[in-house]
């Protein structure tokens, strides 16, 4: 019997959990000349600002142990030409498309909500209020609570889109401002967000990456990712997508366990090209072999 | 382009820091100047590196790797044999129609592996060939056996004099420009002679490619980590807008 990998998340149904993370699936069209992407659960675009972003300056990326430090600083083509440009072809491949949104204020945020309003082709935003590598808003909303209920209950009350919102690990209290978030009308989380983080060139006795920081992701952020997702999943109502470190279908599969209803593939994709997909297939397998029927059975069902 | 599970045929050393390395390979073909993400063994890296590629021949590709780092010094380590994850082939390649008849390749070091098999296209069109290859000392010359095998003019320089004029390349080309007509130039090799190039294009109002190696992490477009400022402010890929450009549209500051 084929298990059934149907995830729900709130009013989203999607084909199965996994998902690819903002900024590592460009606006899928290079990974769509490889599979087909409409295979995945969903693809989140690029994060996509009011205006177009030129990014930092370079070295914007550099390799850590088990992991990956960057600052690329929200590079992207601006909300106008995603949905003249880029959506198009999204929505001819057929695949579940959420649209990861940045501001610097929340009139930003609010104003790109705006232009997606009656969008078609889309199944959900997510607010990024977790950048640790852009000057203005990026993690700052997400670090404080007020602010982050107040970004999410503004973008909340001009959207009718699902939102979900993207939590940086960056706090001292994640429980506290994901409960913010969800009673400010967030209906799924998203984390973690990258772990700000530095490299040193100890000849030149200068940091690698011209931003100083960067955002680290990898399998060197994956147990602290996990509790993370476990602590907020056992205690908040909405669903959660979790993410930080996920390589294989193992490293999915643990997440779901710890309370993720979907996950998403991030730095993954840099590494093994075809990642998503054979986590897809792997997460398969271990259903088959341990005869469970609903992706859900598997959500939460640690034996403690 | 396409993720596969290859075998190493073969690895040759030409020189103590150099690799030359066959893998098997189901491609139809590839053009000069594209690229391919190997992926260490044994986990020497957490990302991929990008390598240029010298030729595809009965089903083998052949890469030249400079030994240098962990990522580069496991792949040495492989034997005829050994499996490999390779993505490939990447990028855009070197033009390879043109109206110019006389084409000058310059290459530094091993920024040779792209120009090699642009080389052998461009004298089968029937063009003028002549090549200008420049290092720092005679053992980073290489592959010089199948330049002459090509039957092209041959023109070297070593910084420190151990083989041909002692010097840069790029020194060596300016004084017998004044000579050439119709010329088209392609270059790979250090960023330095590169932007020497452009110069070179921009004063004597030559076309030029050059083939540009950066730090990357995809090396398909995504993840934006590998920016070059274009003259015109835009920002391009070097892995999927290039690794080829213009010489004169990149921004050399």
């Amino acid at each position: 019997m084929q298990p059934n990998l149907k995830t729900l998340l709130g009013n989203i149904e999607l084909k199965n959990p996994v998902i690819v993370a903002s900024g590592t699936f460009g606006y899928g069209e290079e990974f769509s000349k490889l599979y087909d992407i409409s295979k995945l659960g969903a693809i989140i675009t690029k994060g996509i600002s009011l205006k177009p972003r030129a990014g930092n300056p370079m070295p914007r990326v550099v390799e850590t142990a088990s992991g990956m430090l960057n600052a690329i600083g929200l590079e992207n083509v601006g909300i106008e030409a995603f949905i003249k440009d880029k959506l198009p072809f999204l929505r001819k491949s057929k695949a579940t498309v959420i649209v990861n949104i940045f501001g610097e204020s929340i009139e930003e945020f609010v104003a790109i909500a705006l232009k997606l309003v009656g969008i078609i082709g889309i199944s959900a935003l997510e607010l990024n209020i977790s950048c640790p590598n852009v000057q203005n808003g990026g993690v700052h909303f997400g670090t404080n609570a007020k602010l982050a209920y107040e970004v999410t209950k503004a973008v909340k009350q001009t959207t009718a889109f699902p939102l979900i919102v993207k939590l940086s690990p960056q706090v001292t209290n994640i429980v506290e401002i994901a409960s913010t978030v969800v009673d400010a009308g967030a209906d799924i989380l998203s984390l973690v967000n990258t772990f700000p983080g530095m490299a040193i060139d100890i000849k030149k006795r200068k940091p690698i990456l011209a931003n100083v920081t960067g955002g680290l992701s990898g399998p060197a952020i994956k147990p602290i990712s996990l509790k993370l997702v476990h602590d907020v999943s056992n205690a908040v109502k909405v669903p959660v997508i979790g993410m930080g470190g996920i390589m294989t279908a193992n490293d999915a599969i643990e997440f779901m366990l710890a309370g993720a209803s979907a996950v998403q593939i991030g730095t993954a994709n840099f590494i093994n090209p075809t990642a998503p997909i054979d986590i897809l297939n792997g997460i398969r397998n271990y259903m088959v072999e341990n005869n469970i029927a609903n992706i859900e059975e598997i959500v939460g069902k640690l034996n403690t | 382009m396409n993720e596969s599970t290859v075998t190493v045929k073969y690895i040759n050393q030409p020189e103590e820091h150099y690799i030359q390395i066959g893998l098997t390979s189901n491609w139809d073909s590839f053009t000069p100047g594209q690229f391919v993400m190997l992926m260490p063994p044994k986990n020497a890296t957490f990302l991929r590196r990008p390598f240029g590629i010298v030729k595809l021949e009965n089903g083998t590709i052949e890469l030249c790797i400079k030994v240098i780092g962990q990522g580069t010094s496991a792949i040495a380590h492989l034997k005829t044999g050994d499996t490999i994850q390779v993505f490939g082939p990447l990028g855009n390649g070197f033009t390879t129609s043109l109206q110019e008849k006389n084409i000058v390749i310059v290459a530094g070091g091993y920024g040779i592996a792209p120009l090699l098999p642009l080389a052998s296209i461009m004298k089968n069109q029937g063009k003028n060939v002549v090549f200008y290859y420049g290092a720092r000392t005679k053992s980073d010359l290489l592959y010089l056996n199948q330049i002459s095998s090509l039957k092209i003019p041959l023109n070297t320089s070593t910084e420190d004099g151990s083989m041909g004029h002692k010097g840069l390349i790029t020194t060596q080309l300016k004084k017998d420009l004044s000579s050439m007509n119709d010329i088209f130039i392609y270059a790979a090799g250090p960023n330095a002679m590169l932007h020497e190039v452009a110069k070179i294009s921009e004063h004597y109002k030559i076309r030029a490619e050059v083939s540009l190696e950066r730090y990357m992490a995809c090396g398909m477009g995504v993840c934006l980590g590998c920016m070059i400022k274009m003259k015109n402010s835009e920002m391009k890929r070097a892995c999927a807008d290039g690794p080829v450009f213009n010489a004169n549209d990149v921004n050399w500051e």
